[in-house]
């Protein structure tokens, strides 16, 4: 799939305002589709974005760009498949510009602790603060290698194949292992911070 | 907490997947955001965890400096982390030697409620012991060589292993088992009159009523039984008689299941069949909650789902009984699906309130249970 900018960058418009539907003598999806589209997975979009740019601000430019995309489909499909072109056109973007950068995706630093935060709902903010003791004391509980594998990947970004070798096990084990770890830093606030 | 433990997990699963794919097939995209929108918990489940992935530090001097030493501590991910550190610290009044052996062998039982609330109990390896399921649980056991079982709701498995041979008798219920290979004990499973040997392997044992079904998923087993009957069957299948008197033998393959019916007072297999199944189907009770059955006599298939609700549900009459079931039923709705059941079928649900009692169309409503 073809990834070039359609040109300059656009507004921070939402989809189905005139900025986004002017382009003349292109066939539009369904422009009320298109809204309940953005209504219910901006957020996700965003986050889904940002986590692999490590910026808010350039999700939101990829976000805007994929959106205008979609609205620009000859053939809109069903509205599940729409989604999913949604975010495969914005993981598409994304590449683009990392590699444009010339690098990889940026190390997860504390910085984008933000990213998680923005456009979350509002009791998920709340648990910033108290979390982070619990937190620590969750992945001390992990089992050794778990714990070696979450903090692999959470602080140095490595892949899964990366962690795979550094740990020496399989890379079915590793996402097995990151897993466990998220699943029970989770359950340790889930049931340690009260509601 | 408004999503489940299970909700908890896949979340951490999907998580990871999403996140670490830098070029996500838009299957995988779509097959993420169905999962999302499945249920309102779902979408919670992957917001709390996100932030909660995000919500790490860096802080060196705490659990991240990595410089904790230990004993190399056996983790498979197999179960969650609570519960193998309820095994963990249930054995750490031990001495260190016996460690390892002891949490390679420790039980994990692990109790989904109603409410998703999950009860995480430990317990010492089951060389023998008896597991017993109640209405709509299921549990996970790793026995004392490393093999797995999944237990279905309403079921009850005996262990009795020696020094020769590994025993299992799943009295009643559904089990799943993945047997840990060990050439020198054959691991059997005893299920009515059968008797089902593993051959390095992963299969499905469900004890129903005078029945038994055994589907292979992976590798085969042999089952023998008491029983002439089998040796009439088994063209369609590979197969071996055993000489000694009427023992037969049948080896099952993988996409294999055998349904066999017992008569009790003789203890005779009286009836035995081979069929193709599809293992992912078969798995499905594990995997989503479906309970997926293939042209089953509807007694049968009412008899298993009964495992999943409080409601007992009695089947009155054979015209009933023997008609014929193809489909599946989701383990929280069995209820609906009986009450649903006169749509398909020629047949009555009369429901008291206490029981459903389901008779075909000539019955007269009222007949009590004949049996």
């Amino acid at each position: 799939m073809s990834t070039a900018s359609p040109g300059p960058p656009q507004p921070i418009d939402p989809p189905g305002s005139e900025g986004a539907l002017s382009t003349p003598a292109v066939p539009a999806a369904d422009p009320a589709d298109i809204e309940q589209l953005f209504r219910d997975h901006n957020a996700a979009l965003l986050r889904f974005v940002a986590a692999r740019l490590g910026s808010e601000q350039e999700a939101k430019e990829v976000a805007q760009e994929a959106y205008v995309r979609l609205l620009r489909l000859d053939h809109p499909e069903a509205i599940s498949y729409l989604r999913a072109f949604l975010f495969k056109t914005a993981a598409n973007l994304t590449l683009d510009r990392l590699r444009a950068r010339g690098r990889r995706p940026p190390t997860r630093s504390l910085h984008d602790m933000e990213l998680a935060v923005f456009h979350l709902s509002p009791e998920r903010q709340l648990e910033g603060r108290q979390s982070v003791v619990i937190l620590n004391k969750a992945l001390a509980e992990l089992p050794e290698k778990c714990r070696q594998a979450f903090l692999l990947h959470r602080l140095q970004g490595l892949s899964r194949s990366e962690i795979s070798a550094r740990l020496g096990i399989g890379e079915r084990m590793v996402r097995l292992h990151l897993a466990r770890a998220l699943e029970h830093l989770r359950y340790r606030l889930d049931t340690e911070i009260p509601k | 907490m408004s999503y489940t433990a299970e909700q908890r997990l896949q979340a951490a699963q999907w998580f990871f997947d999403i996140h670490d794919t830098a070029d996500p097939t838009s299957e995988l995209l779509h097959q993420w955001l169905q999962w999302m929108d499945a249920a309102e918990g779902n979408r919670l489940a992957f917001e709390a965890v996100e932030a909660a992935y995000y919500q790490t530090t860096a802080d060196p001097s705490g659990a991240a400096s990595g410089t904790r030493e230990g004993p190399s501590e056996f983790y498979d991910g197999e179960t969650s982390v609570a519960a193998w550190r309820a095994a963990r610290v249930h054995h750490s009044a031990r001495p260190r030697r016996v460690l390892r052996y002891a949490l390679a062998a420790a039980v994990v039982l692990l109790v989904l409620g109603f409410g998703g609330v999950q009860l995480v109990r430990a317990r010492l390896h089951p060389a023998s012991g008896v597991f017993v399921t109640r209405t709509s649980e299921h549990m996970q056991l790793v026995l004392a060589d490393g093999s797995r079982v999944q237990l279905g709701a309403r079921s009850r498995l005996e262990i009795q292993f020696s020094s020769g041979s590994r025993d299992v008798r799943l009295v009643e219920g559904e089990a799943f088992f993945r047997v840990q290979k060990d050439p020198r004990r054959a691991f059997r499973v005893h299920a009515l009159e059968g008797v089902i040997t593993a051959v390095g392997t992963e299969f499905d044992v469900r004890t129903t009523v005078d029945r038994v079904t055994v589907a292979v998923s992976e590798g085969a087993v042999n089952v023998t039984g008491n029983t002439p009957a089998m040796r009439d069957n088994r063209n369609s299948v590979s197969s071996d008689t055993s000489p000694s008197g009427h023992m037969s033998l049948v080896r099952l393959g993988r996409g294999e299941q055998l349904t066999f019916t017992t008569k009790q007072t003789y203890h005779e297999i009286i009836n035995a069949s081979v069929s193709q199944i599809n293992p992912a189907q078969s798995a499905r009770w594990r995997d989503d909650g479906w309970l997926v059955y293939r042209d089953e006599p509807l007694r049968y298939v009412i008899a298993d789902v009964e495992r999943y609700t409080e409601r007992p549900i009695t089947v009155t009459d054979s015209v009933a009984a023997d008609l014929r079931f193809t489909g599946a039923v989701f383990k929280d709705s069995v209820v609906e699906w009986v009450q649903a059941l006169p749509e398909v079928f020629p047949i009555v649900v009369n429901d008291s309130g206490q029981r459903l009692v389901v008779m075909g169309k000539s019955t007269p409503v009222g007949v009590k249970k004949p049996e």
